[in-house]
């Protein structure tokens, strides 16, 4: 690659490299994902800016460079099964009152695209031709998924955390 | 606006404006992949890639990587101490398969399994596969991504698969697959096998809680849970004496050979999990989102085990700088590092036990990280994979 556009790679991943994070946190919900995420997305992004450098909205590119990364990150066999369990993971327990990690914790409950249809419409305020246009799909479809990932996240943040219990006395059948 | 778009917007309010916590990102690390990737692609693109063996694309990465610390300032790896008694191979693949990688292996160290990763993209649905002496079958298990995640010594495997939207627990026994029965209906995932033939796993019931639930060998055709009450709990893995971990209420448990519950030395808080036993070692996490599938390697929390027959209570060691999936019977784990390097190779397959953490032989200079999923109870076999720059896995086996 010329020097000088690596150098405005590096200027321009160094700016926005606090969205990327955030962005990546949002939807992944833990930190080890999240920078795997930001950081396959960062080299892929080098490999191809010679031709990034030239679009019109290098953000909304790079955005979709790591929606579709978390998305296709979901390949692994036992990513996929959980992906199509009807409730597919337990996360633990939100540990503390913070709103942000309860959200957070609710949010990795939620299969990946309706996790990304509900970031993208509502933290990140695009609408929702925008919206199909990242992830590939109709509108209809971010509509469905958008209207049923916020049922669920209503029926996460509802209900109660689980007591702990007191395990020595606990016993089997 | 809508109902809907206004209780989401309010919902998300939360986290406008919230930086992103600490993230392992490093800008040079991504220059130095993706040069060494741009070049890779030149050299398949000047030589043709069906003709860009093994040895061309290592002999690019040294290259690259040599020019690329002149100009990017990068902390060389650490120098690696390898393991010299372990010999590394690749496990036979079908021709073409790119996503291949096994999930486990049985105590004796003769059968491993894997899975060939189903994709929406592609609609391919996947295929479970179970190496026996290093001969590569296919599972007849119908269904979408069916994986293995647990295999006995008498080559019984046991996993799971998506029918019709919903997770189905398996057995491949006597050149047989079958449904295995679900515990109120429910999806289900069985995660380990024992010699004698109890299986255990999960059920996902409504609202999201799961059920720990055994399948036991003596009463063929019946599932039971583990612990009736409304906690979310999951069974991981059982020994040969039916002693049974997992979690319950977000914290590590074991059910002993009665079925009694008890909950282990913790560390930091209550939560974790107890991911796999050998005899009487397990392992599991301190801390993290506690799996209800069995997932390899553990990739959230801190590694921690715990020798079960310590008296009054288990003893917890914290194992760090591991991501643990196996523990032998002498207590070593397997699993890969915790910590990314500066470049390529990211990760390595390590063993950590009592001992100073020793990395696996590797077996190509061109991949970006190696993990170790499985060891047989000796500890003289380990299972994992290798993942190239372009993202293909490799199957690997070492032998110790």
């Amino acid at each position: 690659m010329r020097v000088e556009w690596e150098r405005e790679y590096v200027d321009y991943a160094t700016a926005g490299m606090e969205r990327l994070k955030r962005l990546a946190y949002t939807l992944c919900g833990d930190v080890h994902s999240a920078s795997d995420l930001v950081q396959g997305t960062l080299v892929r992004l080098y490999e191809r800016w010679p031709r990034v450098r030239g679009v019109e909205h290098v953000d909304a590119y790079v955005n979709k460079m790591l929606l579709r990364q978390f998305l296709m990150e979901r390949r692994r066999p036992w990513a996929r099964i959980r992906l199509s369990a009807t409730l597919p993971e337990t996360a633990a327990p939100a540990r503390t009152d913070d709103e942000r990690a309860t959200l957070v914790a609710a949010m990795r409950r939620l299969p990946p695209r309706q996790r990304a249809v509900l970031v993208l419409r509502f933290l990140y305020d695009l609408p929702v031709v925008e919206v199909a246009a990242l992830l590939g799909c109709g509108e209809g479809t971010v509509k469905s998924q958008s209207s049923r990932g916020l049922a669920m996240m209503r029926r996460l943040l509802d209900e109660p955390v689980a007591a702990r219990t007191a395990l020595g006395s606990s016993h089997g059948h | 606006m809508d109902t809907d778009s206004r209780y989401g917007m309010d919902t998300f309010a939360a986290l406008r404006e919230q930086p992103a916590p600490p993230l392992d990102v490093d800008l040079d690390r991504a220059i130095v992949t993706g040069r060494r990737r741009v070049r890779i692609k030149r050299a398949a693109a000047v030589s043709g890639a069906a003709a860009l063996t093994t040895v061309a694309v290592a002999a690019g990465v040294l290259t690259a990587t040599q020019d690329e610390r002149r100009t990017v300032p990068v902390q060389p790896p650490p120098s690696a101490t390898a393991a010299p008694a372990c010999r590394v191979a690749a496990l036979q693949a079908p021709p073409g398969e790119k996503h291949l990688a096994p999930t486990g292996i049985d105590p004796s160290g003769r059968y491993v399994i894997g899975a060939a990763a189903g994709s929406e993209e592609t609609e391919a649905q996947g295929r479970a596969m179970l190496w026996d002496d290093g001969r590569l079958l296919g599972l007849a298990v119908p269904g979408f991504a069916p994986t293995p995640f647990g295999v006995n010594a008498s080559g019984v495997v046991v996993g799971g698969v998506t029918r019709d939207e919903k997770l189905a627990a398996w057995v491949y026994r006597d050149g047989r697959v079958q449904t295995l029965p679900a515990y109120q209906g429910r999806a289900m995932v069985a995660n380990a096998v024992n010699a004698r033939g109890d299986i255990v796993g999960v059920a996902f019931g409504d609202e999201n809680l799961t059920t720990a639930v055994l399948w036991p060998a003596a009463q063929p055709g019946t599932v039971r849970a583990l612990d009736r009450r409304d906690v979310p709990s999951a069974a991981l893995g059982i020994s040969d004496a039916g002693v049974v971990v997992g979690h319950l209420g977000g914290g590590p448990i074991f059910w002993d050979a009665k079925g009694f519950g008890r909950q282990p030395p913790t560390v930091y808080d209550d939560a974790g999990a107890m991911l796999g036993i050998v005899g009487d070692w397990a392992y599991g996490i301190a801390g993290g989102n506690p799996p209800s599938i069995r997932e390899a390697p553990a990739t959230s929390g801190r590694a921690v085990r715990w020798r079960l027959t310590t008296y009054p209570l288990p003893r917890a060691d914290v194992l760090t700088g591991v991501m643990p999936s196996g523990i032998t019977r002498d207590g070593d784990t397997v699993g890969t590092s915790s910590r990314a390097e500066a470049q390529p190779p990211y990760r390595d397959a390590v063993i950590r036990g009592a001992a100073p953490m020793v990395e696996l032989a590797h077996l190509t200079e061109a991949r970006d990280s190696d993990e170790a999923t499985g060891v047989s109870a000796d500890g003289r076999v380990i299972v994992g994979r290798q993942t190239a720059g372009d993202g293909a896995e490799t199957p690997l086996i070492w032998r110790c």
